[in-house]
């Protein structure tokens, strides 16, 4: 026994063994997970739900960023017949906690970022993996069947009651396949995942149909449009499933870069052209503005809410294939959707197979079919009115064209939904604001500014307040105490006329309401724009409307420890730079940190990363190269190696980790490793040393381009470039190699093995590659710091350890310091 | 011998609106410290850390240099990375207290000469 979407996805998964499935992007590292990869984690986690004592049918709630350890827990989950309940990852803690407590739920996979304290068992993804690695693989895990439940999904708010939707196997199923009746979805589709999971519109078409076609998809952790942009160029990502306020981010994104570099104009010109073109002409034509968002980016899907039909025809122009589709949580989401070659400008498409549609009197859409919910989770009452003789009743007025293409009119619930995928409901904050003694009554409304919408608070105060600038900040601050991170008010505006604009049933005409206040907006941003950006950040943080240049940080704005960070924090996302907050002190006034700014930007990453020098073009040129300067080390010392068992036939990627005594460590070290993995070795080296140009000529340059030749060397910076250069690390790490790491440093200056930096721990920490610890004694005798050619002849000897795996969970510190122990202790 | 003195207070209910932020997070916390998902052990630690660089005085704030563990008994103990100081650092105790809004604590390094 096992339901048809169990069996799908068994199938599919021994189907694509070999291909990637997953891949997440976390600080510096490319995680990557195949679809057998996939399959064995979640039998081990079905092992690991037993063990748990979690039968079929108990709850297990996730709240989690998207990430290969959702994907099979959730897999693990379908296959074991346990009902998932996902949850967005930023939710506050006690709305997860009540849910927890409203569903039973048993056990809660969450992230060591997430702070929560529930009373049931809970596992963060984190260390998922390495929890896992122990446990067997369950053979007998198809236990559930079509009318199980898969999940319970939450849609709406906090203040308002939550409302969970079941979602069955055969809801899913019916639905997944459908769509892949519709969209003809290929191997070579790489899908970028940014909306949660979730959120039933990323897990159809983000995981299930993903998983079922034989593509893959890439997660981050982080969600900053700039890193997304950056990854999506450097993925070669063809398939982004996104909504409407993301695509608007981008076009925003694109046309700001067309004004920088002057060429806007052409832009406009170019797409008023092209759109009369054929779609390869559209291609060529604009290829260099679709490389500012990534050129490998064909097709874009679009749902959640209506998209702006310019910004679909702005996408279309420049060469991308944009479809649409309509759909809700209650149909496991998708009820129509437009054919990549057979579309309608601005509709919703054309019904699924297998999903009937009919309009009432109203126009209003109702829906019938095997992917419609039961109803919702311990609502009866709900439930009910939900239905109307079996049809479920979307709550949307649309109509139908001649040829059957479905338009949206107006929404009778009317839904904020963010760039980030979540949906706020109006009413959910309406109803706190009107709870409020000083507010006659309240409208919420979605504005889009800055590349997202911003919840925006229309308030009408009662007649009496006094002072009513002041007392309207306050009635914000005091709602948004109790609303949940996506749902707080960002901006407000105070309503002066005596009354809302109201329909004959009394319900806010928030039409009207919305053009008065774009118009109050439109004039403010012009202000805004002359204020300065630091300013702003300043006067958020302290609270203090006015910033002077010569206030002081601490004694003026009275900023705490605490705010100094969420400073840097900010100014990180505003700028894109780091800044010192040691260099942050009391005698630091709003010009000083100005210029701190200033500075930090004008710093550029000094060093690159060129990947032409680990082609395998190179090896037989990097062999010659490694013997010959081993036969001047040979000259000068007196080789012994010990523990080579250790290392003997070993093949695959490892972190060579090693004392620094002089320049012939390397040259050494590379030449007693097993070929596979000798001349597929980079090694990290000191970036000021070998890398960066203090002259215009510089024998570096000579030099640079020889380590790179001989040893594959890259550089590493531990001060200025950290993180750039760990980024490098993860790259060729990602690219297959071995790396080389010396983690002192730099060479030792008294022969004696200096301590160890937490790079290494990092690095060994993230990437979970085994590392082979090596011991060099002799060489500081023979060719000492400071020295150009070595002084005299000598006994050396390089003692290989057996390697070492460190579990995930142990701490970079821990990792660190256990390395160097074991070092030390090599004799 | 000479002895150092470092001493910070923090505000648990401040404290607690930042925790929503995974980016303070990482940035402030190893994983090891987040494992604790109580806020007010993790308050501890931020006021341990910030007690700790008023002590040691240290230019560069790594804050994931150091790390907080736990004793057996629940005593708080540093355990950091920043090599170059612990030459001259002969031994170092701390102490956390909690009262009702505020989280104050104090740490004690005594240097080699």
């Amino acid at each position: 026994m096992s339901s048809k979407l169990a069996k799908y996805l068994t199938s599919s998964l021994k189907k694509y063994s070999q291909r990637r499935l997953v891949s997440l992007k976390t600080d510096f590292m490319m995680h990557r997970y195949s679809y057998h990869d996939i399959f064995t984690y979640a039998r081990k986690f079905v092992t690991y739900l037993q063990n748990k004592n979690i039968k079929k049918g108990d709850r297990i709630v996730i709240c989690s960023y998207n990430c290969p350890q959702y994907i099979y827990a959730f897999i693990a989950s379908i296959l074991y017949g346990a009902i998932l309940v996902p949850l967005d990852y930023s939710l506050s803690s006690d709305f997860i906690e009540k849910i927890i407590k409203e569903t039973d739920a048993k056990l809660i996979i969450t992230s060591i970022y997430k702070i929560i304290e529930p009373e049931i068992e809970i596992i963060n993804v984190e260390e998922l993996d390495s929890v896992l690695k122990g446990l067997r693989k369950e053979a007998k895990i198809n236990k559930s069947s079509d009318n199980d439940l898969l999940q319970i999904l939450y849609t709406s708010g906090t203040t308002s009651d939550p409302k969970g939707v079941l979602l069955t196997h055969e809801n899913i199923y019916s639905n997944l396949t459908a769509i892949q009746q519709v969209i003809n979805i290929k191997e070579s589709y790489k899908f970028l995942s940014i909306i949660p999971l979730s959120h039933s519109f990323e897990q159809i078409s983000g995981f299930f149909a993903v998983m079922t076609s034989g593509a893959q998809t890439i997660h981050m952790r982080a969600r900053k449009p700039s890193q997304i942009i950056k990854l999506m160029q450097k993925e070669k990502v063809n398939t982004l499933v996104t909504v409407p306020a993301f695509l608007e981010l981008l076009k925003k994104k694109i046309e700001e870069k067309a004004r920088e570099t002057r060429r806007y104009d052409r832009l406009q010109h170019l797409l008023s052209v092209s759109k009369y073109m054929p779609l390869a002409v559209r291609k060529a034509l604009l290829r260099r503005v679709r490389q500012a968002i990534g050129k490998n980016l064909n097709l874009i899907v679009s749902g959640g809410a209506p998209l702006n039909p310019e910004t679909e025809i702005f996408f279309e122009n420049i060469g991308m294939k944009v479809v649409q589709g309509y759909g809700l949580t209650e149909c496991s989401p998708v009820v129509t959707v437009n054919h990549e070659n057979y579309k309608q400008v601005n509709s919703a498409g054309l019904a699924l197979p297998g999903v009937k549609i009919k309009l009432d009197k109203q126009g209003e859409i109702l829906v019938k079919g095997k992917n419609i919910t039961k109803g919702y989770y311990k609502d009866i009452p709900k439930t009910n009115k939900l239905f109307i003789n079996g049809w479920l009743k979307t709550g949307d007025i649309g109509y139908f064209d001649d040829r059957g293409f479905l338009f949206i009119k107006g929404r009778k619930k009317d839904i904020i939904l963010k760039s980030s995928g979540l949906n706020v409901y109006p009413e959910d904050i309406e109803l706190l604001l009107n709870k409020h003694p000083l507010v006659q009554e309240s409208c919420v409304i979605g504005r889009e500014s800055d590349g997202d919408i911003k919840i925006c608070a229309v308030l009408l105060l009662k007649s009496h307040v006094k002072n009513p600038d002041k007392s309207a900040q306050n009635i914000v601050n005091q709602v948004n105490k109790s609303l949940e991170q996506h749902q707080k008010i960002q901006e407000h505006f105070i309503w002066k006329k005596k009354n809302f604009p109201k329909t004959p049933t009394l319900k806010i005409q928030k039409r009207f309401v919305v053009n008065e206040v774009e118009e109050f907006f439109r004039g403010k941003i012009r202000a805004e724009k002359q204020k300065d950006d630091l300013h702003v950040l300043l006067s958020k943080l302290s609270g203090r409307e006015r910033i002077k240049e010569k206030d002081y940080i601490f004694r003026t704005l009275r900023l705490d420890s605490i705010q100094i960070i969420e400073l840097s924090l900010m100014i990180e996302e505003k700028f894109h730079i780091e800044i010192d907050e040691q260099q942050i002190n009391s005698k630091t006034r709003v010009m000083d940190l100005r210029k701190l700014i200033k500075s930090a930007k004008a710093k550029k990453p000094r060093v690159r990363l060129s990947k032409k020098y680990y082609w395998s073009i190179v090896t037989p040129f990097r062999f010659i190269l490694q013997e010959l300067v081993f036969l001047v080390v040979k000259k000068y010392c007196k080789i012994t190696v010990e523990g080579y068992e250790n290392i003997k036939g070993l093949e695959g990627q490892f972190l060579i980790v090693a004392n620094h005594e002089s320049h012939m460590d390397a040259p050494a070290i590379l030449k007693h490793l097993p070929a596979a993995i000798r001349f597929k070795t980079a090694t990290a080296a000191a970036a000021d040393h070998f890398f960066i140009n203090k002259r215009i000529i510089d024998h570096r340059i000579l030099l640079s381009r020889i380590v790179k030749l001989l040893y594959g060397a890259y550089p590493f910076d531990r001060r200025q470039d950290f993180k750039i250069s760990l980024e490098f690390t993860g790259e060729l790490i990602d690219h297959g190699l071995s790396v080389l790491l010396f983690p002192e440093g730099g060479r030792t200056p008294t022969g004696k093995i200096g301590a160890f930096k937490a790079g290494v721990g990092i690095i060994v920490k993230e990437s979970c590659l085994p590392v082979i610890p090596v011991r060099i004694n002799g060489f500081f005798n023979i060719f000492p710091k400071k020295s150009i050619w070595p002084k005299k002849t000598g006994k050396v000897e390089i003692l290989f350890g057996s390697p070492v795996e460190y579990r995930a969970n142990e701490s970079v510190i821990d990792i660190t310091k256990d390395l160097e122990k074991t070092i030390r202790s090599m004799r | 011998m000479k002895i150092r003195t470092g001493i910070d207070i923090v505000e648990f209910d401040r404290f607690k609106e930042r925790v929503n932020n995974p980016d303070f997070l990482k940035k402030i916390f190893t994983d090891n410290e987040l494992h604790n998902k109580q806020v007010e052990s993790l308050a501890g630690t931020f006021a341990l850390k910030e007690a700790f660089f008023k002590a040691t005085q240290i230019k560069i704030k790594n804050w994931k240099d150091i790390e907080i563990k736990k004793s057996r008994m629940g005593k708080p103990i540093i355990d950091f990375l920043n090599l170059n100081l612990e030459k001259n650092i002969h031994s170092v105790d701390c102490s956390v207290s909690h009262e009702n809004k505020m989280v104050v604590a104090i740490v004690v390094l005594l240097l080699k000469s």
